[in-house]
């Protein structure tokens, strides 16, 4: 394939904020963040990569300074649109033997483009993911179908009830008021009808036949108490794809890039290098 | 001052203070909580001590806590979210929550302080407010769906540009993925004539009569998962699964029971269909249906008005019409052109003799030997009674010429339904339009040399041509 014209490269980078970083000399490690968050969630993460790695972020369409426009209901009815914009990325920067460090629901959609386009992918860790959320039968994966819908409520609640406008008279941070309503609006940004079909569509996904597809090798990273996916669950993307090595790391929670970024940062680099 | 009494010390304020206060780690591990929250909650201080403040929420909560709460709380160190806290009994609580991150004096984050808010008396009110709004927003977002394809509709002048407005408004108001517009063509195949179609061998014909399914029963056709459309057809099944599409719906355009075509839609996820997903999908087939038939009417009309009914050739308003664009084109591309004039010659007894009906029978055969001797993008008409008008771009002397001896010769052959004694044959005259001439005729000008240069075909003997020498 040629290389692509500026003007794509232009709105690929401006639909999905995407930030090149760090050592243009360097490997590409490309970070996508999962669902609730936007590229900040790699805050603690990212820095240490600089030096040596050319590091790339984004935003997922919907989330952080992505361009809201290109939202196309359709298109992101699952989760292969949000994999063509990662394919996207990487084609127009003409990215190759590159490392994608997925969190969460992006742990899948790199699996998806990894299958698609096998050549540009060196390497994929995928922190907590999970190829279905909902149990079936035999398969564990931690909720029933009416967790399911009780989480839509809860984001229905969040981001477009009464939350927002009850915020300011709740016991606030009195020593900084600046973190009222527009707390949502300065971190993690996300557009509330587009969060809530990115719920819808990642926590009713059913991704485990792919699994077995992935060619890439891959880091699997488990945190030991990770409600929104759970050892067993890891346990299972390990043993359905091929060359894949499973690390349950001491950090507890679904967010080890937050709560102990040191850990994460060090296991990525200790496969890496 | 006085003493604070006893019930007011800052314990009782704490423990019996009108919200629920808990302190966890940074890593969400309960290690203080008050009265309050374990009244609301009915459990005791050891069933929450030492467990993760999650585990107190329902499974939804849980979910949003895990994906949202804590990766701002980090983010920002302060957090204010609306969430359901699981009591006891198995009922859930509706709460506000505030949470800030308490950092040591090196700027270390130490812990986690968060109030609840009892929202129950709020909550399901604020709730139908919500399902009433998205309600609303749903039905404008369809109301705004059919006006827009209307206008859309309206302003289409062709069946490519209706079929590619249908295709577009109904990939936006159904937010599929992909959707085609299919039109029964003359032998009664679906055609694409809008939009795309990502699985080809499946819809416009195949195995599976989807098409045809819907425009007999007049009905949506939805199949919502793949689970669905194995039932139906496997391989249709296998074929959407590598396509990465879940589902689709194929509705039928239909007009007062004339059935003009057939949209499909193609949806990535699955989807579970309502009356009202329907119900739209059969009022833009049916709009769509009416706008197509209104223009295949007008196109009608159009040709009526510009063709002669009896041999189907472009009438006499149409031959200036043609030969005025044949000459703008012949200047544009500096290239000659020709009008070829053709009289039949003893037509007339044709028709006093036998009649009017072997008369035209004898027209629409020579319409035929015409459109048979002139190339294939020449135009043929006929210019009034036994007149007919050829116009050819792009030829010379030569070239031209050739044309009417080959249609003299076709028109010379013998008619069926004429008995031997009654002959038809042509003059013709023949006049070039050269684009480097100063005095480059007009339309009628060269319409009028052809005729002149006919006339001399016909005083030298008939069955004849004659090039208009200029």
């Amino acid at each position: 394939m040629e290389a692509s014209s500026t003007r794509e490269k232009i709105d690929v980078a401006r639909r999905n904020n995407v930030n090149l970083l760090g050592n243009p000399a360097g490997r590409p490690t490309m970070f996508a963040h999962g669902f609730g968050c936007s590229q900040e969630a790699w805050r603690d993460v990212a820095p240490e990569f600089l030096d040596d790695y050319l590091v790339v972020l984004f935003d997922h369409v919907g989330a952080g300074h992505s361009d809201l426009a290109a939202y196309d209901h359709g298109k992101y009815d699952s989760l292969h649109g949000y994999a063509d914009d990662v394919r996207e990325i990487l084609e127009t920067h003409d990215l190759r033997d590159v490392v994608f460090v997925g969190h969460s629901v992006s742990a899948i959609i790199g699996v998806l483009a990894a299958i698609r386009d096998p050549a540009r992918f060196a390497q994929l860790v995928l922190v907590g993911p999970s190829p279905r959320y909902v149990n079936d039968n035999d398969y564990v994966g931690g909720f029933e179908r009416h967790d399911i819908d009780s989480f839509l409520e809860a984001l229905d609640a969040n981001y477009l009830g009464w939350s927002s406008a009850m915020a300011p008279v709740m016991m606030g941070n009195p020593d900084r008021p600046e973190l009222g309503e527009a707390l949502t609006d300065s971190f993690c940004r996300t557009d509330p009808a587009i969060a809530r079909h990115f719920a819808r569509v990642t926590f009713l996904s059913d991704n485990r036949a792919d699994l077995r597809k992935v060619s890439t090798p891959t880091l699997i990273l488990q945190s030991s108490d990770d409600v929104i996916a759970p050892l067993a669950v890891g346990a299972f993307v390990h043993r359905e794809i091929p060359n894949s090595e499973l690390v349950v790391l001491t950090s507890t929670g679904h967010l080890p890039g937050l709560s102990s970024p040191d850990e994460l940062v060090r296991t990525i680099k200790a496969q890496l290098s | 001052m006085t003493e604070p009494r006893g019930d007011e010390s800052f314990e009782a304020l704490y423990h019996s203070a009108p919200c629920g206060l808990i302190s966890t780690t940074i890593d969400g591990t309960v290690t203080e909580v008050n009265e309050t929250f374990l009244t609301w909650t009915g459990r005791t201080r050891a069933e929450i001590l030492g467990y993760p403040f999650r585990a107190l929420l329902d499974a939804g909560s849980r979910l949003f806590y895990e994906t949202r709460q804590v990766p701002i709380l980090h983010l920002s160190g302060a957090v204010e979210v609306s969430l359901a806290v699981q009591k006891v009994d198995g009922e859930t609580l509706p709460v506000l929550i505030s949470s800030t991150v308490i950092s040591d004096s090196e700027q270390r984050p130490t812990a986690v302080r968060t109030a609840l808010f009892d929202a129950s008396a709020r909550q399901e009110y604020e709730r139908q407010l919500l399902l009433a709004r998205r309600a609303a927003e749903q039905s404008e977002t369809r109301a705004a769906a059919l006006r827009d394809a209307s206008s859309a509709f309206a302003s289409s002048a062709s069946e490519r540009g209706l079929a590619d407005a249908l295709a577009d408004a109904v990939r936006v108001a159904f937010a599929a993925v992909e959707a085609g517009v299919f039109l029964l063509d003359d032998d009664n195949e679906f055609r694409l004539a809008g939009g795309t179609n990502p699985l080809e061998e499946w819809i416009a014909v195949g195995p599976v009569d989807l098409g045809g399914t819907a425009l007999r029963s007049r009905e949506v056709l939805t199949l919502g998962d793949l689970s669905q459309v194995r039932e139906l057809a496997t391989g249709l099944a296998d074929a959407m699964e590598a396509a990465h599409l879940a589902g689709l719906s194929v509705a039928p355009m239909l007009e007062d029971g004339v059935a003009v075509g057939i949209f499909v839609c193609w949806f990535a996820g699955q989807r579970s269909f309502d009356d009202q997903f329907v119900e739209l999908q059969k009022a833009l087939g049916r709009q769509a249906a009416q706008t197509l038939l209104r223009l295949r009417l007008q196109r009608q009309l159009e040709r009526l008005a510009l063709h002669d009914q009896l041999t189907g050739l472009a009438n006499r308003i149409l031959i200036q019409e043609e030969v005025n664009r044949a000459i703008a084109a012949s200047r544009r591309n500096s290239r000659a052109m020709a009008v070829i004039f053709i009289d039949l010659d003893g037509f007339k007894a044709v028709n006093d003799e036998l009649g009017h009906v072997t008369g035209d029978a004898v027209l629409r055969q020579v319409a035929e030997r015409l459109r048979a001797g002139v190339r294939q993008h020449d135009t043929v008409g006929r210019f009034g009674g036994d007149e007919f008008i050829a116009i050819c771009a792009d030829v010379d002397d030569e070239a031209a010429t050739t044309i009417a001896e080959r249609i003299r010769s076709l028109i010379a052959q013998p008619f069926d339904g004429l008995p031997g004694a009654l002959t038809v044959t042509a003059s013709l005259g023949v006049a070039v339009a050269r684009p480097s001439e100063n005095d480059a005729p007009t339309g009628d000008g060269l319409l009028s040399i052809a005729d002149d240069a006919m006339y001399r075909s016909k005083s030298t003997g008939k069955n004849h041509v004659t090039l208009a020498l200029r």
